[in-house]
């Protein structure tokens, strides 16, 4: 009678902790994924609102040799910060580092963030424009722009 | 032994609740957040798409460039956020509306001081060039809000 009510307690117990750690196991799981959505949601509903417009006139002659300047407008509702680090930039196939690029507000204000309708001026120290046709690829959020200019 | 089972199914069930109730918010927020974002891209195409200025006229004289151009589009611009290029000497130009001491002056049907162009009105964009001698630019580009644009040979 004894060893049967020992046996119960003994199957209870059991029955408790593997019931507690599948309870853990799930929770904790799940928490997990929910606070990925929590993050990539916003990292989605900010590359949503990022919109970008490269304002430089396609028409004009470029000179080469020149460094290129992009004025680039946040059409978007997103603000954008005012550092090369936001902007990624592909000059002919070559990727710009951050260390040549040099970002500023066209208005000359000093500003820490590019809000809506405000223009970045982006100077790319190196290289310079080579003659020819030539071509900027701008990734800014995964916003993507192309221009496509001659010298 | 009856026992343990409920005892350990509800205790799965508390955990099922408990996650529910973490997965929920977060979906929730999470949909809720880029809806959002989706709404706000989809006004502002929507304002893109009923944006249109045409372009009216160019006339250089002395060290002053005039541009005008019409709101044919269905949406209220603002002055301030418009933005000159003028290529190749002077890059970009932007204003204050209010600041006469700038080089670029605009009127909206031969107003100085209202910053809003409304659709059907005419603006008029002066360009003055301060100190230097001047040089024509050989093209122009005048950008208003949602990147509309329009741009021309002087």
């Amino acid at each position: 009678m004894a060893s049967e009510s020992v046996s119960s307690l003994i199957l209870f117990i059991a029955s408790l902790v593997v019931a507690a750690g599948v309870a853990g196991t799930l929770t904790t799981g799940v928490q997990r994924v929910s606070s990925s959505i929590d993050e990539g949601s916003l990292d989605t509903a900010q590359q949503i609102r990022t919109d970008v417009e490269i304002i430089n006139d396609p028409g004009r002659n470029y000179n080469s040799g020149d460094q290129l300047t992009l004025y680039v407008k946040n059409t978007g509702t997103q603000g954008i910060l005012n550092k090369p680090e936001s902007f990624d930039i592909v000059f002919n196939g070559q990727f710009i580092p951050n260390s040549d690029i040099s970002v500023s507000d066209a208005n000359g204000n000093s500003i820490e963030a590019f809000r809506e309708d405000d223009v970045a001026e982006i100077v790319i120290q190196s290289p310079d424009i080579p003659p020819g046709d030539n071509r900027v690829f701008l990734t800014v959020n995964s916003d993507e722009e192309v221009l496509q200019f001659t010298t | 032994m009856g026992f343990s089972i409920s005892a350990a199914t509800a205790l799965i069930f508390a955990s099922l609740f408990l996650a529910f109730g973490i997965f929920y918010p977060a979906m929730a927020n999470g949909y809720e957040r880029v809806e959002e974002a989706d709404a706000a891209k989809a006004d502002q195409n929507l304002d893109q798409a009923q944006t249109d200025i045409t372009f009216v006229s160019y006339t250089a004289s002395g060290n002053q460039l005039t541009i005008t151009a019409n709101n044919t589009g269905e949406t209220v611009l603002i002055v301030d956020d418009i933005d000159l290029i003028l290529q190749p000497d002077y890059g970009y130009v932007s204003w204050n509306n209010n600041d006469n001491s700038d080089a670029v002056d605009a009127q909206v049907d031969s107003d100085p001081d209202t910053n809003l162009w409304r659709p059907g009105e005419q603006i008029q964009i002066e360009f003055k060039q301060t100190g230097g001698s001047f040089t024509e630019p050989d093209r122009f580009k005048l950008v208003t809000a949602h990147g509309v644009s329009i741009s021309g040979d002087t």
